[in-house]
């Protein structure tokens, strides 16, 4: 019955010798095939390890894959699918695997109990971090990463079913194709390469035919179902709320293939039923981890599904299910017979029995029983009971998820005919009717409560992390009593293999140790996820310039073809200055900006600026709520500046709205708080106002808009806009707003503001017109000398004119704070005002925004320096505030800064110092006030 | 006539495997329609007179006057209409009179068409399965709703087995395309 394809000869590679494996092997079946028996070093002990098991529960055989420049650590062997040209490597090892330098802890094991290192390694302090845990992790642990570039790829998805099937052995298959029949959407997920479970590795019959017949019969039916999905190699890592699962579907094992090396697939899922089998254990005796002891399962599946012959083997069993295993030698603890030891540091020479007889063997198969694979349900807080009978915890169904069903081994149904019935089951209960029940063995397990040897040497419970009888009696008689806290002193049931071997048989030697049984000693809960996941997978395709959205203005192509440096600003990209040639760095372009702009005319795309149309009979009231100041009193065609507070009183954001009519507004707000803006506004039409007729949209996407300032900025616009419409100081006076035509009947909105403090206006058309505009308007600026300015002019012009911008409004300031006290309509209420009025928040020496200049004027200013009173010594107690934003002002020619200074308004004319101290900068400084460039306002009205 | 030529945000982008194509497409106006407080009495009546169909259900668009329609969320619609006419949402104020509210949103958005070129559709769900969360083989056609794919906003349309629609925010949208594709290569290459 083997599954073997012995005319397809693939080649491989371990630790640098060639060997050769036929398609449809595991890296560890060719392995074994090749009659290699050390696969790798354990985790603290080092000492040699084989392979112990057949699949994903496998914790000794950890191994690197090699490929395009770097390698993929502790990949177990049983679940890499052998492929042409494999290159795998062991791990943890000093020196050569067979002659591994660190074996040397192995005789220093009496020091090197568990939890060694929390007793020793005290003094000096200092070594901790620079000596002792680089040695520990050097001499212990699992694989290395290559620190290399992740040559592979990965790729997320998304699945949507009735019924997810968790496991394609008897009793998932049954399952599968019940509910397929009957036309239910399922996916039939199993981690394996081939479908079918334990019955491609037993010599089981169905309906007196070899089970392989009908497990391929049963899959060629499911493949025809348009209704299933098949997936193999794909395992379900994760159950979530709302019925989401998490399933990492492997595509190839080699690295650095050109289609994505593994798939996440998010599947939803009205209900899933768990079929993923049961794990077999060992039992604990003295040097169990010798190479060549095995899981009698894995001996079976080596044997059936591989076509390997493990010569000369002996079974050591508990149960009946171990005795199907063929033995030259047979020791059934039901009998009294048992091994107390194992020769042979390399691999199993001879085993001691109870009696004290030495036999020769080179394998010895174990089997402790058969633990139900539950994890699954625990990840919705199920916690699975003990079966006294069974000897392992099985699912309770008072516990389950509703959404969920365990049938089959995962249900303490250990015979293949059981699997069927509970498969047939479950098909009835979610309303189809089952297929015949096949026929097959329904064998008993009848298993008996034998779970270690007690003796001098150290019997192995956790191969994976070397934790052994003694350290769990260890751990016991240091005080960690609870299960939960025993897991965490000595590791057991950790990493990859997540105790799927060694959690019972440690449950059952501290139960032993504390006089208790298993219930009550309790289990550790179970959480996500089931198996491994690498990290590139959560990723997806997440990376590289996949990474995070990118937003682009519409003036960004024009923008990139005139030299524009571009910063991000949250997921915009913006023109932070548009170099010239013979400008030697960027102070140079910003300095120009703003002379140009300031002399005549300059252009800044201001797209980015969240844009919210508001319409509503009741929008007035609506912004009344949102804002300190009133709008529902703003005349049509007019704009007014806001301030928009948190429900605590501290600043949320700025901007202007426009009245366009009277149930029509439109409001701004800063780049970066449009989402969160936009968010508290619809939070605050849902859930405080729902009973107002007000509308909100987000137009920020919708328009493209720039902002137009300068002495020049009126002709510039004249010929733009088209000829009916004036614009003249008149017809078109400061915070006025309009909708008009342009360039021959293009629609736009035009609106009186200024940032900037010079006669300025902001323009918007729609998004298709904006590249076509900016050309345009650079076009017909030249007459003027027009310049396209980025956002650093435009925080230098800001600076001047002492606009706060995001980082004033930096989520600890308040209205008084920014000297926009008086907004504060006394007439109504609004969001924020109550909370605002606290008293620290307007106790006089509060902090108040004001301006600074540094008293020598070759002293450059640096943005974070806190306040000192001159003479004292910085720190907190002598801490007046600290300086916001920073600039050179290439009007004022000096530099210029905006802070929060305690009762800063009543201190103009101080001088204090800014003390930065990880610059190590102490400049002195004069408060002066913010309003630093045309104070009075003069050249914005003109 | 305007001196100002209109841009499509993906410059009319169009990329073909052998079963599929991905191509920027020009949907003509989008106007959102917001229902006025306690006016659905009048809207109902309005909206039929105007685009001779009664409004359509969540998660549906349908086939109306001038273009289809879309529920956008509660009390709400996307009207999607064939042609440019700028003044879009003007006119459609202006039909509906004061128990709705329009809104432009032609220029926020943009439109990328995912089809099969035959009748076999594999392709097409074959990579929207790994880039869009919804079961869009099962929908029906006709299905229509608001998500998110790779972080970004998208509705999505389907208007027959082998044609889905795309509508993702304008300023976004190169960011959504380049993962689109990078799916379907993976996918189909």
């Amino acid at each position: 019955m083997s599954l073997i394809d012995n005319t397809q000869v693939l080649s491989f590679t371990f630790n640098g010798k060639a060997y050769q494996g036929y398609e449809g092997d595991t890296l560890a079946s060719a392995l074994l095939r090749n009659k290699v028996r050390v696969v790798g070093r354990s985790f603290k002990y080092h000492r040699p390890r084989g392979i112990m098991g057949v699949g994903s529960e496998e914790p000794n055989a950890l191994v690197e894959i090699h490929g395009a420049g770097t390698c993929e650590p502790n990949r177990r062997a049983t679940t890499i699918k052998l492929f042409d040209g494999l290159n795998a490597k062991s791990q943890n090892h000093m020196g050569p695997l067979n002659f591994d330098v660190l074996a040397i802890n192995d005789f220093m094991h009496p020091f090197l109990a568990a939890g060694f290192y929390y007793k020793t390694f005290m003094w000096p302090k200092a070594f901790w971090e620079k000596l002792y845990e680089p040695v520990i992790r050097r001499a212990a642990g699992l694989g290395t990463l290559s620190k290399a570039a992740d040559p592979d790829s990965y790729d997320k998805g998304f699945l949507h079913c009735d019924t997810l099937i968790i496991g394609a052995g008897p009793a998932g298959l049954q399952t599968a194709l019940n509910l397929g029949l009957a036309g239910h959407n399922i996916i039939l997920a199993d981690d394996d390469f081939r479908m079918g479970g334990r019955l491609l590795s037993e010599d089981y019959e169905i309906n007196l035919a070899p089970a392989l017949n009908w497990v391929n019969e049963t899959i060629q039916t499911l493949e025809s179902l348009p209704n299933v999905r098949l997936m193999s190699r794909t395992s379900i890592y994760g159950v979530y709320d709302h019925g989401i699962y998490g399933g990492l579907e492997t595509t190839t094992d080699e690295i650095g293939s050109s289609k994505p090396r593994h798939i996440l697939w998010r599947i939803y899922a009205k209900s899933s039923i768990l079929a993923a089998g049961a794990t077999e254990r060992p039992i604990a005796f003295a040097n169990n981890d010798r190479p060549g002891v095995m899981l009698a399962s894995a001996v079976r599946s080596y044997k059936n599904r591989f076509d390997i012959d493990l010569e000369n083997t002996a079974l050591l069993t508990n149960n009946d299910d171990g005795l199907q295993t063929d033995a030259a030698h047979i020791f059934d603890t039901r009998n009294g017979s048992y091994v107390t030891d194992v020769g042979g540091r390399k691999g199993v020479r001879s085993l001691t029995l109870n009696t004290g007889e030495k036999i020769a063997a080179n394998h010895l198969a174990v089997s402790g029983g058969w633990n139900p694979n539950v994890h699954l349900t625990c990840h919705k807080r199920a916690r699975p009971k003990w079966d006294e009978t069974l000897r392992c915890f099985v699912p309770d169904p008072k516990t389950l998820p509703s959404d969920m069903s365990v049938i089959g081994a995962a249900n303490g149904q250990f015979s293949t005919h059981a699997a069927f019935k509970d498969a047939n089951d479950v098909t009835e209960k979610l309303g189809a009717k089952p297929s015949s029940l096949p026929q097959t063995e329904d064998a008993p397990i009848n298993v008996s409560a034998f779970w270690h040897v007690k003796g001098k040497k150290r019997a192995w419970v956790d191969f994976q992390n070397d934790v052994t009888a003694k350290d769990i009696t260890l751990a016991h008689q240091e005080g960690f009593s609870s299960v939960e806290h025993v897991k965490r002193y000595t590791t057991l049931g950790m990493a990859t293999d997540q105790g799927r071997t060694s959690n019972v048989v440690g449950l059952a030697v501290l139960a032993d140790t504390t006089g208790q049984s298993i219930p009550e000693t309790g289990t550790t809960i179970f959480r996500p996820p089931y198996s491994p996941v690498p990290i590139g997978a959560f990723a997806g395709t997440h990376r590289g310039q996949h990474f995070k959205p990118t937003r682009l203005t519409p003036s960004h192509k024009y923008a990139a073809e005139n030299g524009a440096t571009f910063i991000e600003t949250g997921y915009w990209k913006r023109s932070q200055w548009l170099a010239r040639s013979g400008e030697k760095g960027w102070r140079d372009s910003v300095d120009r900006e703003v002379l140009m702009t300031r002399s005549s005319v300059g252009i800044c795309d201001v797209t980015t600026l969240g844009k919210i149309d508001v319409q509503g009979r009741d929008a007035g009231k609506f912004l009344n709520k949102v804002y300190v100041n009133t709008f529902s009193t703003l005349k049509v065609g007019k704009c007014r500046y806001g301030l928009m507070l948190r429900e605590d009183g501290i600043a949320m954001d700025d901007g202007t709205t426009a009245r366009l009519s009277e149930t029509h507004f439109v409001t701004t707000t800063t780049t970066a708080k449009a989402g969160p803006v936009f968010r508290h506004l619809e939070f605050v039409r849902q859930c405080l106002y729902p009973d107002m007729d007000v509308h909100l949209i987000s137009t920020t996407d919708q328009w493209a808009q720039f902002s137009v300032a300068g002495p020049n900025a009126r002709k510039l616009l004249e010929k733009i806009v088209d000829p009916e419409f004036d614009i003249s100081n008149e017809a078109f006076p400061y915070m006025a707003c309009g909708e008009l035509t342009i360039c021959g009947g293009a629609r736009a909105r035009l609106f009186r503001l200024s940032f900037s403090g010079e006669l300025a206006y902001e323009i918007s058309v729609p998004a298709r017109y904006g590249d076509a505009l900016i050309r345009e308007m650079m076009q017909k600026g030249e007459a003027f000398d027009a310049v396209l300015y980025g956002t650093e002019a435009l925080g230098v012009m800001r600076i001047e004119k002492g606009h706060a911008a995001g980082n004033e409004l930096n989520g600890t300031t308040t209205a008084q704070a920014l000297g926009l006290g008086g907004f504060v309509s006394k007439k109504k209420d609004c969001i924020g005002k109550v909370l605002s009025q606290r008293e620290g928040l307007i106790a006089e020496d509060s902090l108040q925004m004001v301006g600074f200049i540094p008293v020598s004027s070759q002293d450059k200013l640096t943005n974070g320096a806190h306040f000192i009173p001159k003479g004292e010594t910085p720190s907190p107690e002598t801490d007046h505030g600290y300086m916001s934003s920073v600039a050179w002002s290439p009007m004022l020619e000096t530099y210029i800064g905006l802070g929060f200074l305690k009762n800063g308004q009543n201190r103009l004319g101080e001088v204090i110092q800014a003390s930065h101290l990880m610059g190590n900068s102490h400049v002195d400084v004069t408060v002066v006030s913010p309003h630093f460039f045309d104070p009075k306002g003069e050249r914005l009205r003109v | 006539m305007s001196k100002l030529s209109p841009t499509l945000p993906l410059e009319s982008f169009s990329k073909h495997w052998p079963d599929l194509t991905v191509e920027e497409h020009y949907t003509g106006e989008l106007i959102s329609l917001a229902i006025a407080r306690d006016e659905e009495s009048a809207f109902k009546p309005a909206f039929k007179k105007t685009f001779g169909k009664a409004a359509p259900e969540p998660s549906q668009i349908i086939a109306v006057k001038g273009g289809f329609a879309m529920w956008s969320s509660p009390d709400q619609y996307l009207i999607l209409l064939e042609g440019e006419n700028i003044n879009a949402d003007k006119d459609i104020a202006k039909k509906m009179g004061a128990c709705a509210y329009a809104t432009l949103q032609s220029d926020g958005w943009a439109s990328i068409n995912v089809k099969s070129d035959t009748s076999k559709n594999a392709a097409l769900y074959d990579v929207l399965e790994r880039f869009i969360p919804l079961n869009l083989r099962q929908a029906p056609e006709g299905f229509a709703t608001r998500t998110s794919a790779h972080h970004i906003a998208v509705i999505v349309i389907k208007y027959s087995e082998t044609e889905i629609q795309l509508l993702t925010p304008r300023s976004s949208a190169r960011s959504f395309l380049d993962a689109l594709i990078h799916t379907a290569d993976n996918v189909l290459s």
